[in-house]
């Protein structure tokens, strides 16, 4: 989604305004000549002013510009469908993986995104569920990165190396 | 110094070399995943190590750590997926070079840059590391504010057409370095009652999600977009041996800049690649254009500097037990623990153990270069697979990245938020580059003025009283002037250059 | 060393131990310990060294998280909100100071002790250029004229190297609220301002500083302990120029969250009574000059709390309320 140069600006300015009003709510604890709200305060102003430019170059140099341009691509809901899957399995895997554990969560992202993809599902499923085992084996049991086990922890002791 | 002949015994050790081989194997791997960064790669060594002789657990780390920043270059320039903060600065320029088809030119430069840079870091290391070591101690907050401010103006040279869209990037990565605990009075800022924000945004979700996530995002719709160049790529060995000679001021100044900011405590690889990128491009005539030869000269300029201050680190770890980032902390304490105790004791009751460090660093980055190939030719095999089945393995480890950096969940959630906005400000021309510069020096900056502020009592002056850092805050403001004045003219030039043309057409 | 229980706690949770397995088949899948802090630095390698004497006495396996953010509240607060089935226990340290800046409020209830087995005392150092030649002479000088001055925290100010130092000063009759206290990110930033003249003093570990100190660049003043630090031996305590033994400084113990039964507690005390008492774990502690300091789940309590009530009078004195 792309859209005009001004309100780019815009939406820089008013997150500038909002960071530079929370500074002032930020009161040093003892007496500090310059306080928690400092660097804030400045990096908000900042954001107006380039904020504020940006609204003035856009309107000066863009007039003719619509506000808001649709990509193509957007009206193929095949390929929204391929876009949003990538943080929908991002978020699913945060919510997933402390129940049902790493080795299972993996499989499911991996296979979900793939079928989006078009591999077929049995293809998908295999290659996802050996990667997500490699990657467990080398991550979990061998360099013990904390990874949950879910449904496998009452066993877990077998897996860690 | 003690004689050379000792120190060759101690590395003729086949399991030392063993040791070394497989670390350096181990490196490549973790650096050349997106999402997997150096720092991961020395952190997950330490239950292994810890126990180890001191030699081999020391060599593991150096060589890991070596392999694992130049890997960072292999996604940057094959995916556009940095995979180390140290490779974010040249990614668009090595990423071009593959676009043109010239994946060989943009990841041999790196990688023979890198095995320089290493090089030269560790003969700077042998020949004069306590002498670095006390000018390093001489820098107290003021000059370390001026160097963050230096480092700002960084973000003019990664902004892209818009300077205005550029600064600010610059200034939203400044604000994310303020989130989490205000490093003078601890109290939270922007936190909203989370315990999970109070922590602060990690650089490595951030990074990740920016950069890594938002590539994919951009792939999974355009379906006729290579991941890569499907072309034979061309040896890497003859194309790089002949641009060394033209680039030797570049490697040079690389090498240096990059020991020398790697010796300073605090600031690490990442600002070392950035200010060298900077100084390549403002300094040179040829690091400024834009042509094949320009992108050479500032990848190889920035890769020296980011393998160079690794070395560079070790100056004030060895000869203080001060650590220079977060590899040589973990550095120092794997030392402690094995009763090899960093000062300068060290040096006179020890110098066989301090100078076979210093040997490991030339082995490591020697070898860095046929390792170095193999692993691109490899990783340029594994992209000849289809992208949809490589791609949710990317997306895999970019989570697993994220959460073996943070060890929390809220990590991967950040790696989807800062995806999809990553992604949304690459469609408006907002440039990534600067939000990461202003991540990693946010804190320095702020710190160190607050430092110097509660030192001074609020007097400002106290910026330019001190020998070294009144000169360097001098230096900086007059590059901002330049930078300033040079962008006005050049925006005026452009805008006549522009109306020429409307009237032309 | 036999360590007795606190039977009043034992007594109200003795109803619920049936459900709660007996110490005995403790535990029957991998342990977790929760580091609040980066890898690499003292709580980290302490933490593993002990983690690997228990892996080998017990037979127990632990896996280690660092959690480091926020200087150590994201990784208390995932160990406060850990199922108290004392599969996830933590690296417990001196907490209560995130309580006066705000960052968090841990209180000794959030949590079950244990054992300790680590401290290192904190000292006051100066740069070898100082006029200050003994502890004596800086606390003179600091009494006489406290705004002159400017002491390096080390970590945050309000935390575990600069209270109990402010503590003696104050029993030395010194205003420590009108000192200049600058807070850095750890020893190494202390250290470089010291070095490069931009602090006068600094609290800090000794081990921490040794580097700079063999090096004739750090001068230390005094530690605060009640005997000599192993390693350290030259340095004074601070107990000759204050007339009475002090003792100030970290703290390293283990700790679940609240609500972990009572056997499974001692299975813990025990497991770790084991590693600080074996011969591996004393010598990986001596070479990487980190003091053994073993103290039982009754003792560690009792520290806990006066460590609470110290941190509260130096905060106030400090300037900080709540």
């Amino acid at each position: 989604m792309k859209a005009h140069d001004s309100i780019v600006g815009l939406v820089v300015a008013i997150l500038g305004g909002a960071i530079a009003l929370y500074s002032q709510s930020l009161v040093p604890p003892r007496h500090l000549n310059y306080g928690p709200g400092f660097f804030p305060l400045l990096i908000g102003i900042g954001l107006v002013l380039v904020g504020g430019g940006l609204i003035v170059q856009g309107y000066v140099t863009g007039r003719d510009k619509p506000l808001f341009y649709r990509p193509r691509w957007l009206e193929n809901r095949q390929l929204v469908f391929r876009f949003w899957i990538i943080p929908i399995a991002i978020l699913f895997y945060w919510l997933a993986v402390t129940p049902l554990g790493f080795l299972a969560t993996a499989t499911i992202l991996l296979a979900m995104i793939q079928i989006a993809n078009g591999v077929r599902w049995k293809l998908a499923f295999a290659v996802a569920l050996i990667t997500a085992l490699v990657v467990n084996i080398l991550f979990a049991s061998i360099l013990h990165v904390p990874l949950s086990w879910g449904v496998l922890t009452p066993i877990s002791g077998l897996f860690i190396w | 110094m003690v004689d050379a002949g000792t120190i060759l015994a101690q590395l003729a050790d086949p399991y030392l070399l063993l040791v070394i081989v497989a670390s350096a194997a181990y490196g490549l791997a973790i650096g050349s995943i997106p999402g997997l960064t150096a720092l991961m790669a020395t952190a997950l060594l330490v239950p292994f190590i810890i126990f180890m002789a001191p030699l081999p657990a020391i060599a593991s780390i150096i060589t890991a750590s070596a392999m694992a920043i130049f890997a960072g270059d292999i996604p940057g320039a094959l995916l556009r997926m940095p995979g180390t903060p140290a490779s974010a600065a040249y990614t668009d320029d090595a990423f071009k070079l593959t676009r043109q088809g010239k994946s060989a030119t943009a990841l041999g430069a790196g990688l023979f840059a890198s095995a320089f840079g290493g090089v030269a870091s560790a003969t700077i290391l042998t020949l004069c590391a306590p002498w670095l070591a006390r000018i390093a101690l001489s820098f107290s907050s003021v000059e370390y504010f001026w160097l963050g401010v230096l480092g700002l103006s960084c973000a003019t040279f990664v902004a892209g057409p818009s300077l205005l869209k550029g600064l600010a990037s610059l200034l939203f990565g400044l604000f994310l370095a303020t989130m989490g605990l205000d490093p003078i009075s601890g109290m939270p800022r922007f936190t909203f009652g989370s315990t999970n924000l109070v922590g602060g945004l990690g650089l490595i979700p951030v990074l990740i999600g920016l950069f890594a996530v938002s590539e994919l995002l951009r792939n999974s719709y355009g379906q006729d977009r290579q991941m890569s160049e499907k072309a034979k790529p061309a040896s890497i060995v003859k194309t790089v041996v002949k641009l060394m000679w033209p680039h030797k001021i570049g490697l040079l100044r690389g090498s240096l800049l990059g020991t020398v900011v790697g010796s300073l405590p605090g600031a690490g690889s990442d600002i070392a690649a950035w200010i060298s990128y900077a100084l390549a491009k403002k300094s040179s005539k040829r690091g400024n254009s834009d042509t094949e030869e320009g992108a050479v000269e500032r990848i190889m300029s920035a890769s020296a500097a980011n393998n160079a201050s690794l070395g560079g680190a070790y100056i004030p770890a060895t000869v203080f037990g001060i650590p220079g980032d977060a590899i040589t902390a973990i550095v120092i304490s794997v030392m402690f623990i094995k009763g090899v105790n960093p000062g300068p004791t060290l040096f006179l009751n020890q110098p066989q153990v301090i100078y076979a460090i210093f040997a490991i660093f030339f082995l490591a980055n020697l070898l860095m270069l046929p390792l170095g190939i193999a692993c691109i030719r490899g990783f340029g095999l594994i992209l000849r697979l289809p992208t949809s089945i490589i791609s949710p393995v990317i997306l895999l480890f970019c989570i697993l990245g994220a959460f073996s950096v943070e060890n929390t969940l809220f990590a991967v959630g950040l790696v989807a938020l800062f995806g999809l906005l990553g992604y949304v400000m690459e469609e408006n021309e907002v440039p990534l580059a600067p939000a990461i510069l202003g991540l990693i020096l946010g804190p320095l900056l702020e710190q160190t003025f607050m430092t110097t502020m509660l030192k001074s009592q609020g007097d400002l002056l106290t910026f330019f009283n001190r020998p070294i850092g009144g000169t360097i805050g001098a230096v900086t403001i007059l590059v901002w002037a330049l930078i300033i004045g040079l962008k006005l003219f050049a925006s005026r030039d452009a805008k006549n250059d522009s109306s020429l043309a409307d009237t032309a057409s | 060393m036999i360590c007795s229980r606190n039977y009043l706690l034992a007594l109200t949770v003795a109803p619920f131990m049936v459900s709660a397995g007996w110490a005995a088949d403790f535990p029957t899948r991998p342990v977790t310990i929760i580091v609040p802090a980066a890898a690499g630095g003292g709580g980290d390698t302490t933490t593993r060294i002990l983690a690997r004497s228990i892996e080998q006495e017990m037979g127990w396996t632990v896996s280690i998280i660092n959690q480091g953010q926020g200087g150590g509240v994201v990784g208390l607060t995932s160990m406060v909100n850990a199922e108290p089935d004392g599969y996830t226990v933590g690296l417990l340290f001196p907490y209560a100071g995130y309580k006066y800046t705000g960052q968090a409020d841990f209180a000794g209830a959030d949590f079950s002790p244990i054992a300790n087995f680590n401290g290192d005392s904190s000292s006051l150092v100066t740069s070898a250029s100082s006029p200050f030649e003994t502890l004596a002479g800086a606390l003179d000088a600091i009494k006489a004229e406290p705004s002159k001055y400017k002491i390096h925290c080390s970590g945050g100010c309000g935390s575990v190297w600069d209270v109990p130092v402010a503590g003696m000063m104050m029993d030395y009759g010194i205003e420590v609220e009108k000192i200049t206290w600058i807070p850095g990110q750890g020893a190494a930033t202390g250290l470089q301002e010291l070095a490069s003249g931009g602090v006068d003093f600094q609290t800090v570990s000794l081990p921490e500083a040794s580097g700079l100190i063999s090096a004739g660049l750090v001068r230390p003043l005094g530690v605060l302990s009640p005997e000599p630090v192993p390693g350290f031996e030259d340095v004074p305590l601070a107990g000759e120029v204050m007339g009475h033994p002090v003792d100030g400084g970290t703290w390293r113990a283990l700790g679940g969250p609240a609500g972990v039964s009572d056997d499974i507690i001692k299975a813990w005390e025990d497991a770790a009574q084991k590693a600080v008492q074996s011969d591996s774990f004393k010598n990986a502690m001596k070479t990487a000059n980190f003091g053994v300091k073993w103290m039982p789940t009754e003792d560690l309590a009792v520290l806990m709390k006066s460590h609470e009530e110290d941190t509260a009078r130096v905060m106030a004195a400090l300037g900080y309320s709540k």
